[in-house]
């Protein structure tokens, strides 16, 4: 909700306590001609602020809002082949590494660009400061690939702003996560996992770890009745809803088998929740109970 | 431009059909609840997917399997196609070789005119290795753009819409989605596709419901029900007489717009029912249709099979 009242409200500090930059500062970033040899700017810059994303993505735009969005820029360029470049400004930093931890495939490569980037043969993204940074190719090949990358490190050079990740994102510890997502509401957690149950309103802040045997979700709430009423809620859904089985109630805790036959583990302990599915229901409890420990 | 159907059969159509329109400006009054006679009347649950890479022989022959377009599209009647072609990154919009495929079969069993219900740029059918070939089909497609808004009796949280005119007015419905990721719904294809018929300030309102500041500050999450509630919704004002499903290329993560991560199932599907159709495409993006809502939704609404056992499935 925040940053959403931010991105409503130009001009407000971010949640980083930074000033909003100028417009003309993001315009700045865009890489404009000699610095990306080969291809052409086509079409002028398209920007859009707050509510205004609904016009460039309309049912992505939620995402962007839950974490907190400011604006973007959009130019298009021409020359083996076409390309867009996307510049989001987001509020803080968290949001422009959440969006990039949400929207990195697992279908990409890393690539060192920003403070964290991804490359297919058809796009690169990347986050830095508060921005989160896609190039598209429309036309995917080598030469395609070759010149989205130089737009990409000359967007990088323009940024000169750093930031680190959330505090609470590392804090899982799986080995070898697949995917990683930081999120701040249902629809960042979504993307990994749907859990039948509107949790976050009251919930701060979460990351998702998807790992070889299991798939750890923490959230964080802003005190442990928030955490409880959170807990009640995801509990009442695996005790009522015909597609969960096999309950099993505990101290703070409890664990249903679903309908694909994954257990779900859910504990909670002061502001923090987690739940564990895994194809093995002692693989999730023993997870649930190592990340509730971890938490501490 | 299309030739506007004149008021007293356009009032008359929508009575027959049940329709109820609030605010075509100047007729006033509403006239109350509906469901399409034409499009609407149960159909028996069939559909056809096509496996291949000829993408556009593979949509008619998807079509033929359910008895060619001649059963859906009558001699000199009127078509209202919706494509989903606004975004143009890979993954994210129909092929428009499937597009064009529906065209030439509309035209081809004798339709009297074709009328695309959202706007489609020509940069759109340029993509397409069909478009020199059929450029004269192309360019019989017609497009008004003129909104009228309708009462939805029986909706949940969209009691009203304004939808394009051609939405209503055509003889024949047909929705050509493509079945992607989104990050609200999880899904997009037949259901959400209905969007694409509405004017931008009604697709604000299945985000934001009434549109007031506070519901847009509460946060989004009780909007995922708004939305798919509003979706479930919006299909009881008009569904398709025929579906036609593009799973060739699809966006299978940061849906709707991407980039994102691609799948090829080569696939084109056409059904009789549009929620027929959502159930069976779903499983391109590793999702299971009784976890997603507008499906959920529209069987509390009474309409879409119970199951994919009750739908008669052919694969090519």
């Amino acid at each position: 909700m925040l940053g959403l009242l931010l991105s409503l409200l130009p001009g407000v500090p971010t949640a980083d306590g930074l000033a909003q930059p100028a417009k003309d500062e993001l315009r700045a970033l865009i890489p404009r001609g000699p610095e990306v040899s080969g291809v052409a700017m086509v079409d002028s810059t398209r920007e859009f602020s707050g509510l205004e994303l609904y016009q460039l993505i309309d049912g992505g735009a939620d995402l962007f809002f839950e974490y907190g969005f400011r604006r973007v820029v959009v130019q298009e360029y021409a020359g083996h082949g076409s390309f867009k470049l996307e510049i989001y400004e987001m509020t803080d930093t968290g949001a422009a590494y959440g969006i990039y931890s949400v929207r990195s495939g697992e279908q990409a490569a890393p690539v060192n660009m920003g403070m964290e980037g991804c490359k297919t043969e058809y796009y690169i993204m990347f986050w830095k400061g508060r921005y989160y940074v896609s190039i598209e190719s429309r036309e995917p090949g080598k030469d395609a690939a070759r010149t989205i990358e130089a737009i990409a490190r000359a967007v990088d050079r323009n940024i000169r702003e750093r930031g680190e990740r959330p505090s609470l994102v590392g804090l899982l510890g799986g080995e070898h996560p697949s995917k990683l997502i930081y999120f701040r509401g249902m629809l960042g957690l979504g993307t990994v996992y749907y859990l039948d149950a509107n949790i976050a309103p009251q919930a701060t802040e979460g990351v998702a770890e998807k790992c070889r045997d299991h798939l750890a979700i923490q959230i964080k709430y802003l005190d442990s009745n928030k955490a409880w009423e959170g807990f009640v809620r995801i509990d009442s859904v695996f005790k009522s809803l015909p597609r969960y089985h096999d309950y099993k109630a505990g101290a703070r805790q409890s664990a249903v088998t679903n309908d694909a036959r994954q257990s779900l583990c859910l504990a909670t302990k002061g502001s923090l929740l987690v739940v564990v599915i895994a194809g093995r229901r002692e693989v999730a409890e023993e997870n649930c109970k190592r990340l509730i420990e971890l938490g501490r | 431009m299309s030739t506007p159907l004149p008021r007293r059969e356009f009032v008359k159509r929508a009575l027959l059909a049940g329709a109820g329109f609030l605010s075509a400006p100047s007729l006033g009054k509403v006239i109350k609840s509906y469901a399409f006679a034409l499009d609407n009347a149960p159909l028996p649950y069939e559909l056809c997917a096509v496996v291949g890479d000829r993408y556009f022989e593979n949509t008619i022959k998807a079509v033929e399997a359910l008895g060619g377009m001649k059963r859906f599209v009558k001699k000199g009647g009127t078509v209202g196609i919706l494509i989903n072609s606004p975004l143009d990154g890979r993954g994210a919009h129909v092929n428009p070789d499937i597009a064009i495929a529906v065209v030439k079969m509309c035209f081809d069993a004798g339709a009297g005119e074709v009328s695309a219900i959202n706007d489609i740029g020509q940069r759109y059918w340029r993509q397409s290795a069909r478009f020199e070939s059929l450029k004269a089909e192309i360019g019989r497609i017609r497009h008004s753009g003129e909104f009228t808004t309708v009462s939805i009796e029986k909706g949940k949280m969209l009691k009203s819409a304004d939808v394009q005119r051609a939405l209503l007015a055509s003889d024949t419905f047909i929705n050509i989605p493509i079945i992607k990721d989104h990050e609200g719904t999880r899904y997009t294809a037949n259901m959400k596709n209905m969007m694409g018929a509405c004017s931008s300030s009604t697709c604000r309102r299945f985000h934001f419901g009434d549109s007031s500041i506070f519901n847009v500050l509460k946060g989004y999450y009780s909007n995922v029900e708004l939305l798919a509630h509003s979706i479930a919704d919006i299909n009881l004002v008009r569904r398709p007489a025929l579906s036609v499903v593009d799973a060739t290329e699809i966006l299978v993560t940061n849906g709707p717009s991407g980039p994102g991560d691609i799948r090829t199932p080569k696939e084109v599907i056409a059904s009789t029912d549009c929620v027929a159709a959502d159930m069976y495409a779903v499983r391109h993006l590793g999702l299971d249709w009784q976890e997603l809502l507008p499906i959920r939704f529209a069987h509390e609404h009474g309409y879409g099979p119970n199951s994919l056992n009750e739908v008669s499935i052919r694969t090519l």
